[in-house]
């Protein structure tokens, strides 16, 4: 039992203490793509600390929703992130870790963060939260047929027994194609879903244009801090399922402290080669046109149902 | 076969009697028109197939206490021959009524709420009295560019409301944008109104930091006013100093020599080069390309720091002086500009392939914001933003003023009027820039670069009038002076 709890903990500690610096490594590697030195990738921690040492100002006209929000937003991509195995395979909370859960554990911080949006009654809330929804109706088919073309090689939906099998090469197929369409799907609800480009603009100043930026645009102090830091869990609760779902190898698959050890760093690896990678494609692509974002979730769609269909091909 | 009419003949012939006056500044026909007729001179001009004139600027004098009369001059450019044509009319004693062009020709439609609200003069049969420049927080009745204004009146701040115009409709909502920005930018109000993502209507305020330059200059004497000309706008430096000195040279008869002419063109192109390169960066970075507008600022730094070590000043102030340049180039200098050219404009170059190259970006440029050449035309559009719709204008050409008689200015147009287009129309030119740079290095002469002072204003009588245009990066400026004996 106290085994069980101390790898949750850890397992919750390092999901908290990487998502800041995840997301100072991709404004890193943009910096430098830019030729510019950029701030150093331990600057989100700086600023969250300073978000949660400032008062937050409150419009009059919100109602509870307003500041439940941020608590129920992070809690749930907390929650969602204890449900992939991060750096161990077999994890004691895995009797919860369906991938269906985890779908709907992040859509529910989404819905109530489009809830907020839309409750402090500013123009650019309404909006924000208008487009979010068109984008999370929309990546949610691709999201959940990518991960299930991946859980029928695996024969389970549990996100444990999936990387699990995949780490010690059980059940894989010979040919490498659905996994490999899947991961393209993953990869644009990633870019969707945490508002990167070339989807949203995380670093933009025009309100019109804005999606996810323009939801939070009400909120301050801590309670943007909680908003912002959820936003990184969500990144990397992402980057996490691209890497251990498609790539788990290096992954802890006993509870050794030996094993465990190195299966966090294998895991910082491969989490900051993904955030090296987003960065680089947030500066090779400018964003689409509101309207183009349908059509590049339908592609992340197409693709995750071709993985399927590979799938049942492939086994004859 | 007859001799083609002058635009002047045109006009006379077609309102012999409503014309009271024909005369010339530096050139340009003035035709005084009784101020009833103004309205049907204009709309003429406006439309007559010979003619095609577009507004390029209405403005307002009052010349009290001297002479108890206003006057306002209307400018039109005629699109075939790019000449100018000047209507002028005149509001005697009190009257402080004058007949709205705007329901012929749409572009006037801010310089006349403009008027009304600097001068207190009422176009009457505009479509749209509401306030413009004087936000509802200026007291009722001030109108600041009247002569009895004083410049350093402080102003009691009142209540007062802007009807903005409302749609209404089921899923119609207004989204106010600014004046306040997330970015760092100018002041500015638009009010849309949208159903869902197609917009129905935008409503703009501006004018939120009236600074009541005009009066200023009124404050300044002919020499002095020239920093003042330099910091009408923050990057427009060269551009605005210029049409200002222009414009007093011409009142004074001086003869600006051929060398700080030159140097004129180089400085004017130097500005020209930063404000595009900046810009360029800013259209990508607004598509969230943000590479591109990294290298752009890199290129644009290395511009300002040319400046800077030129004229001790990024910003270009204090080359220009009523007469010619203060600051002369050594030959050296002249060497260090076009071997900081032929640096960057290679690499500018690789970026211009990278940008078109990149399908999402493209993609974001191509179609959007589509200026058609008619709606352009209707609101007398010109600059780079004419240059992409199809308006082939450039004062340079056109009108030539510092060296550009001598310099062959190559002016790229194209017909879409799209971002793309606009953007390509800024690329050219900083290519075009860095060419005439070079050229202005190969011909500078030797010479002097201030003109000898005359000191006294050209015209015999006792007032002259004067007219000086002068196109930079950003605008197309004219300078409108008048001087006499007894005033400044």
């Amino acid at each position: 039992m106290l085994h069980a709890l101390l790898l949750v903990g850890v397992q919750t500690i390092v999901l908290l203490v990487v998502a800041p610096f995840v997301v100072g490594l991709i404004r890193k590697v943009k910096a430098r793509l830019q030729c510019r030195r950029g701030a150093g990738v331990f600057q989100p921690y700086a600023d969250l600390a300073k978000l949660f040492r400032k008062q937050p100002v409150v419009s009059t006209t919100t109602s509870w929703i307003f500041t439940a929000t941020p608590y129920i937003l992070f809690a749930s991509t907390l929650a969602a992130g204890l449900l992939v195995p991060v750096f161990a395979s077999k994890m004691p909370l895995n009797f919860a870790g369906n991938i269906i859960a985890l779908v709907y554990l992040l859509a529910l911080g989404t819905f109530f963060l489009i809830l907020a949006g839309l409750d402090a009654g500013s123009a650019f809330g309404g909006m924000g939260s208008s487009r979010e929804a068109i984008v999370a109706s929309l990546t949610e088919p691709a999201m959940i047929l990518s991960i299930f073309a991946i859980a029928l090689t695996a024969g389970s939906t549990n996100l444990s027994t999936i990387v699990h099998k995949t780490a010690l090469l059980e059940g894989i197929v010979t040919d490498p194609a659905p996994h490999l369409m899947a991961l393209a799907a993953l990869f644009i609800v990633a870019l969707a879903e945490t508002g990167r480009v070339p989807v949203d603009n995380p670093a933009t100043h025009l309100e019109l244009t804005m999606i996810h930026e323009a939801m939070v645009l009400e909120y301050s102090g801590r309670y943007l801090a909680l908003v912002e830091w959820a936003a990184g869990i969500k990144l990397l609760v992402f980057l996490t399922l691209i890497a251990n779902v498609f790539a788990p190898w290096g992954i802890a698959t006993t509870h050794t402290p030996a094993a465990i050890g190195i299966g966090i760093l294998v895991y910082l690896v491969k989490v900051s080669g993904l955030a090296v990678l987003i960065g680089t494609i947030e500066s090779m692509f400018a964003k689409l046109r509101l309207f183009r974002v349908t059509d590049l979730l339908g592609v992340a769609f197409i693709l995750a149902l071709l993985a399927l269909v590979f799938f049942y091909i492939l086994r004859g | 076969m007859p001799r083609a009419m002058t635009p002047v003949e045109r006009v006379t012939e077609a309102f012999g009697a409503a014309i009271a006056e024909v005369s010339a500044v530096q050139g340009t026909p003035m035709l005084r028109v009784e101020k009833e007729h103004v309205p049907v001179v204009a709309h003429y001009v406006h439309t007559h197939p010979e003619l095609r004139g577009t507004l390029s600027l209405l403005w307002a004098m009052d010349h009290r206490p001297r002479e108890a009369r206003s006057e306002l001059y209307y400018l039109f450019t005629l699109r075939e021959r790019r000449e100018w044509l000047l209507l002028r009319t005149e509001l005697r004693g009190e009257d402080r009524l004058f007949r709205s062009i705007t329901p012929h020709i749409h572009a006037a439609k801010w310089y006349e709420r403009e008027i009304r609200d600097l001068f207190g003069l009422i176009p009457q049969g505009h479509p749209d009295l509401r306030r413009l420049v004087r936000h509802e927080h200026w007291p009722k009745g001030t109108h600041p560019l009247k002569k009895e204004f004083s410049w350093n009146t402080v102003l009691q701040r009142q209540q007062g409301e802007y009807r903005f115009r409302h749609i209404e409709g089921e899923g119609v909502f207004e989204v106010p944008v600014g004046p306040i920005h997330a970015g760092i930018i100018e002041p500015g109000h638009f009010r849309f109104s949208v159903a869902g993502e197609p917009i129905m209507q935008l409503e703009l305020r501006h004018f939120w930091k009236h600074r009541g330059v005009e009066k200023l200059f009124e404050q300044q004497n002919l020499a002095t006013a020239v920093p003042l000309a330099e910091r009408v706008s923050g990057d427009t430096t060269i551009g605005h100093s210029l049409a200002y000195c222009q414009a007093v040279e011409a009142l004074l008869g001086l003869e600006v020599p051929r060398r700080a002419r030159y140097l004129r063109s180089l400085f004017l192109e130097l500005e020209r080069l930063h404000n595009h390169l900046g810009d360029v960066g800013a259209i990508c970075n607004d598509t969230a390309y943000v590479l591109a507008h990294a290298h752009c600022g890199r290129m644009k730094e290395r511009i300002m720091q040319l400046s800077d070590r030129l004229t001790g000043s990024r910003f270009l102030r204090g080359a220009n002086q009523v007469g010619g340049v203060a600051v002369d180039l050594t030959g050296a200098q002249l060497a260090e500009v076009v071997t900081e050219l032929d640096a960057i404009e290679p690499d500018f170059s690789e970026l211009e392939r990278i940008l078109f190259a990149n399908a999402s970006l493209t993609d974001r440029l191509e179609t959007t914001g589509v200026l058609k050449e008619r709606t352009a035309w209707d609101h007398a559009v010109m600059g780079v933003v004419g240059k992409a719709t199809g308006i082939d204008r450039d004062l340079r050409r056109d009108r030539p003023f510092a060296a550009y008689d001598e310099l062959q200015v190559k002016v790229s147009v194209y017909r879409y009027g799209d971002v793309r287009a606009r953007m390509r129309v800024r690329m050219d030119e900083i290519h075009e820039s860095m060419r005439l740079i070079r050229d202005v290095r190969e011909r500078i002469p030797q010479g002097p670069i201030t003109a000898e002072p005359s000191g006294v204003p050209v015209a015999g009588d006792s007032r002259c009038e004067i007219l000086r245009s002068c196109s930079g990066p950003r605008f197309s400026g004219r300078y409108w002076g008048t001087s006499s004996r007894t005033s400044r």
